[in-house]
């Protein structure tokens, strides 16, 4: 389920997070399933338990996941997420940050738009079936 | 806090790497008491024993029955006692096994004095199961009717004493040496300590001209002559000296305790653990190869002054380099 | 929960250890790495009391260890192998252990010896290299002890060994319980340990929180326009991890650092992926003499 990059600058928290997010992105799991706990998911990983938990936390504050004491941690509803302000803003920020790159990199706007297109079919397959 | 001293996981610790000794003691015993009089009183020929009854119906001669035999007894306890201290703290200080003891919960003198409880446990129940079958081997053969077991118990006593003592000792060489080999070498030289000091300084004394050689050193009821291990087990004639030795072995024990509790188990596989005992142990070596050297070259190549001091002086060089070189060693531990 | 205060410890005369200050916080796993003959076993040995310290203290809850050893049964040591089990079996082992830390937990203890297949009355002798590890491995555990101290516990142990090894240990740790490790392969500390205390020349510096350590330092390639390599390079929290003709690779401590060498204008840079072993390169003092 979750594979760690071993050469990455991505610190290892921030890639539970990003995978945990791209697992409910793909529907493999679905709201209301139940999340490995942390001591679970840092012994499968061999990660210090510390940071699992660090990006559990962050995974709740963003609203991917949910903690009910004394059950266990789930997969959230998809209702509005939290903060979604502060992320749509980072989110435009990155897709201007991407775009400088591919103009930098001599790509035509229809390049970069099929590149764009390409990404989208992973993750927006299952709407348009 | 644990504030007892029996600590069940230390005398299983001890039980579990003993218990080989135990049972050896065990079966030494046996054929060095009952097994004896079991021949003599059971399966002898019928006149023999027929006779054996008739001259204890007249003389009334019975500590023979168990004295004749008892002293085998002993020396083999000594030897059990002598291995189980080796085995306790020489043969540990082998394979990290010391450290592992020092990195247990409990203070180090409560688990030096555990390795005693045990041993003394040991010994208290071979001394007494060995006894009480011999005492019923006999009872139960013809000459039963002449065995006094109280004579059995005060002699009993006696081995129990003795053994104790002598194991005292050799564990309090354990607690300062730092492997099996030098604690084995120290104990058995102990043995010879005082027979050699008497005749070398009696022969000095000698060669020297301070004292003819017929008159005897007067060291006989010195304190010298009882702080003596050979004196301890092979002790002859009445007059055991109980308390001198039974004060001696309390220190001895006291003093291993202490000595236990201050081991630096970093200087495993040395010689001895200590740098001062180290000091004291080298000017001992020293002085006993310049004696022993200085009389050998006085009796081999020049008997006079002169061949005795050049001995002497080869045999400090000798000795001293020999040693240095002994104690710079570290067996790897 | 451990503080560590001015450890002093010569052996025949040598000093190994020459001032070890830490602190072990609760809850946390610390690693300890240091070139070999660094003397991170004559350490370990003395924070259990094997070793009295030539000097400084040692205490556990602020009680010092050497003078009160029945914190040990809180504070436990498992060494690089189990040589001083070897003539018991692994049945007789749990038994011992159950009989001198109270909180042993047999159940834990048991259920790990049937996940690795290792018969309960096999004697420690005969296991292989991997399995005597994960045998003192799980053995230390079970006692659950509020500190454990692991000595290169994966040291010589085979990939799929020292995968379930560490696993054991990451799953254990609790809100109250701490895990100090020692080892010289940074690659496996990398993802395990909150904090790192770098023991050289017998002495620590500080301690490293490993997550302000990867927020704080880059890794970079660089190329430089000019021949001449810059004075850049010669900064203080700058260290050069290697050159190959005009591209350096190089390690920067501060967010000073990068700003002055964007100023600096170079024709390429490149960010790398961090690891503690970069870092350790440079704290232990990669001059050359590798150990």
């Amino acid at each position: 389920m979750f594979r760690l990059q071993e050469r990455s600058t991505t610190p290892i928290y921030e890639q539970i997070v990003e995978q945990m997010k791209a697992l409910v992105a793909k529907n493999v799991m679905q709201p209301g399933e139940k999340v490995p706990s942390v001591r679970e998911l840092s012994s499968m990983l061999v990660v210090n338990p510390n940071t699992v938990s660090k990006a559990y936390q962050e995974l709740e504050r963003q609203g991917v996941i949910e903690t009910l004491r004394g059950k266990g941690t789930f997969i959230a509803e998809p209702a509005a997420p939290p903060m979604a302000e502060e992320r749509m803003t980072k989110l435009k920020d990155e897709v201007n940050r991407i775009a400088v790159e591919a103009k930098h990199l001599g790509l035509e706007r229809e390049e970069f738009i099929d590149m764009v297109e390409q990404a989208c079919e992973v993750w927006w397959r299952d709407d348009e079936s | 806090m644990q504030r007892s001293i029996f600590v069940r996981a230390l005398w299983w610790k001890e039980y579990r790497q003993t218990r080989v000794l135990l049972w050896l003691m065990m079966i030494a015993g046996f054929f060095s008491t009952a097994y004896l009089h079991m021949r003599e009183v059971w399966f002898a020929s019928p006149q023999v024993i027929v006779g054996l009854v008739e001259y204890l119906a007249k003389t009334q001669e019975t500590n023979w029955l168990l004295h004749r035999n008892y002293g085998g007894f002993m020396l083999l306890l000594v030897l059990g006692g002598f291995l189980l201290s080796l085995w306790q703290l020489g043969h540990e200080r082998r394979n990290q096994m010391s450290e592992q003891t020092f990195a247990l919960p409990y203070p180090r003198w409560v688990i030096y004095v555990t390795k005693w409880l045990v041993s003394v446990a040991y010994i208290v129940f071979v001394v007494t199961a060995s006894v009480a079958l011999d005492i019923l081997v006999l009872k139960l053969s013809q000459v039963g009717a002449y065995v006094h077991v109280i004579d059995f118990i005060g002699r009993g006593f006696h081995i129990i004493f003795v053994t104790v003592a002598a194991y005292t000792f050799t564990l309090f060489i354990g607690s300062f040496t730092g492997t099996w080999t030098l604690q084995a070498a120290l104990s058995i030289i102990s043995l010879f300590l005082y027979e050699f000091f008497t005749l070398m300084l009696q022969q000095l004394l000698y060669i020297f001209m301070i004292t003819p050689i017929y008159m005897e050193l007067r060291l006989r009821g010195t304190f010298w002559e009882k702080f003596n291990l050979t004196n301890w087990v092979f002790h002859e004639g009445g007059n055991y000296p109980y308390a001198f030795v039974g004060v001696v072995s309390l220190l001895l024990f006291i003093a291993g305790m202490v000595l236990y509790s201050r081991n630096s188990l970093e200087n495993n596989g040395k010689l001895v653990l200590f740098p001062i005992i180290e000091k004291l142990f080298i000017v001992g070596f020293v002085l006993c190869a310049a004696l022993f050297s200085g009389n050998l070259s006085y009796d081999t190549l020049y008997p006079g002054r002169l061949g005795y001091a050049a001995g002497a002086g080869l045999g400090t060089i000798i000795g001293y380099i020999i040693i240095r070189t002994l104690t710079r060693m570290r067996v790897r531990t | 929960m451990m503080q560590v205060e001015a450890i002093h410890k010569a052996i025949d005369g040598r000093p190994i250890l020459r001032g070890i200050s830490f602190t072990i916080e609760p809850g946390r796993i610390m690693g300890l790495v240091g070139r070999n003959g660094t003397g991170k076993t004559t350490l370990m040995r003395t924070l259990v009391g094997i070793y009295d310290p030539d000097q400084g203290s040692v205490a556990f809850e602020g009680m010092d260890i050497h003078k009160y050893p029945e914190l040990k049964r809180d504070v436990v040591f498992v060494p690089d192998a189990p040589v001083a089990l070897e003539a018991y079996t692994i049945r007789e082992c749990a038994a011992w252990y159950g009989q001198i830390y109270p909180s042993f937990d047999l159940f834990y203890f048991t259920e790990a010896m049937e996940r690795f297949k290792l018969p309960m009355n096999k004697r420690v002798r005969t296991l292989s290299k991997g399995m005597k590890m994960l045998f003192s491995t799980a053995l230390g555990l079970s006692t659950k002890a509020r500190l454990i101290l692991f000595d290169e516990p994966t040291n010589g142990v085979d990939a799929v060994t020292k995968k379930q090894l560490l696993s054991l240990i990451v799953e254990s740790l609790r809100k109250d319980s701490s895990i100090l490790i020692s080892s010289h392969m940074l690659n496996e500390l990398d993802r395990i340990a909150d904090t790192v205390v770098l023991l050289r020349d017998g002495r620590t510096d500080e301690t490293w929180d490993l997550e302000q350590l990867r927020q704080h330092m880059k890794k970079l390639q660089v190329v430089f326009t000019a021949t001449e390599p810059p004075a850049w390079l010669a900064r203080e929290d700058v260290f050069v991890l290697q050159q190959v003709g005009r591209v350096y690779t190089v390690m920067l401590e501060s967010d000073e650092a990068f700003t002055a060498l964007k100023r600096e204008e170079p024709m390429f840079i490149d960010e790398l992926p961090l690891s503690l072993e970069d870092w350790f390169m440079w704290k232990s003092g990669g001059d050359g003499d590798a150990a």
